[in-house]
């Protein structure tokens, strides 16, 4: 029979403790490949997901979910986490960084009108310099969602754009 | 010591990411500063910040980029900032045109997103722009005014 309203698996009973934290970010477009994906692999995988859909539209099944909570509930779920499974923004892959867990991102697609702008990029060039696990096509979720149990990120470069900006507004 | 006037700034841009980034990109910078965003629920501003304001998503409706703009004239009429910093997206554009021709400088920080190209609105506001900083280093080899500042993630 199907469930009909979402359900916390107490995975961590039987010792298999999966706590995943999927954020689809503040994006006007519906991101539905992400959410159902995950949502078929909690329910086949017994996960102890929770989703913030955002704008999608897909309501999970097997998924703890919400459209948007509070920023500090989202920080504290980052916080506690094991696995943050993200779409390719800027803000939701920020999340993840300042806490250090190991993000797995999947940029949204312009051409399936997810996005009005590219997330390819930005999830290229971090996973390029170790600091995410990328997924470009949602059947490799499950074995990059695997991975990540085991990836330690690496700390990005420091920044100076605070620094510019303070040096103009001195100038000006 | 002369003083030193800290400078009104608006910033100005998306909800979301382009706010996280914007955010980022001020840290601990002595300024005082407006933020103007479109809602999202449970928004927040850091406490620093002087007021948030709220002006229409314009997204890609034209008739909504109108009421943007009368919206951000009289925002701008009201805070009358010195400088109107922002990260895009199209919610920006009017605050910084107007802020151009009320004697305003610019400054534009591209989103992380644009790696190998710019935004639509860093290609539109790049020549108005009195400062443009850039998160990836390639994009300052195609935009020769760009400042590369490193990605604030």
């Amino acid at each position: 029979m199907a469930r009909s309203v979402p359900v916390i698996l107490p995975s961590s009973l039987w010792g298999v403790r999966a706590v995943i934290l999927v954020l689809l970010g503040t994006s006007p477009y519906s991101f539905d490949r992400l959410a159902r994906a995950i949502d078929e692999l909690a329910g086949q995988h017994s996960w102890d997901v929770f989703m913030q859909t955002g704008n999608t539209h897909y309501e999970p099944v097997n998924c703890r979910h919400a459209d948007f909570i509070p920023h500090e509930q989202v920080q504290s779920l980052v916080k506690d986490c094991d696995i943050l499974v993200t779409q390719g923004g800027a803000g939701s892959i920020h999340e993840g960084l300042v806490t250090g867990s190991p993000i797995v991102a999947v940029p949204r697609r312009v051409e399936l009108n997810e996005s009005q702008v590219e997330q390819t990029e930005l999830v290229q060039a971090m996973e390029q310099t170790g600091r995410l696990i990328a997924v470009y096509n949602v059947e490799d979720l499950y074995d990059s969602i695997q991975t990540a149990y085991t990836f330690h990120p690496i700390q990005g470069e420091p920044n100076r754009i605070p620094e510019l900006i303070s040096q103009y507004l001195k100038q000006v | 010591m002369t003083d030193f006037k800290r400078p009104r700034v608006l910033i100005v841009c998306s909800a979301g990411g382009h706010l996280t980034e914007a955010l980022l990109a001020i840290k601990d910078v002595e300024m005082d500063f407006d933020v103007a965003t479109f809602y999202l629920p449970h928004l927040r501003v850091p406490q620093s910040a002087k007021a948030l304001h709220f002006l229409i998503d314009p997204h890609i409706s034209l008739w909504k980029y109108a009421v943007n703009a009368l919206q951000s004239l009289w925002l701008m009429l009201k805070i009358r900032p010195h400088i109107v910093l922002t990260t895009g997206a199209g919610i920006a554009i009017a605050c910084a045109l107007i802020g151009k021709c009320f004697g305003c400088k610019l400054i534009f920080i591209e989103t992380a997103a644009s790696v190998s190209q710019l935004s639509r609105t860093g290609k539109f506001l790049y020549r108005y722009a009195d400062l443009f900083i850039v998160q990836w280093p390639g994009l300052c080899q195609l935009y020769s005014r760009a400042v590369y500042g490193g990605c604030v993630l």
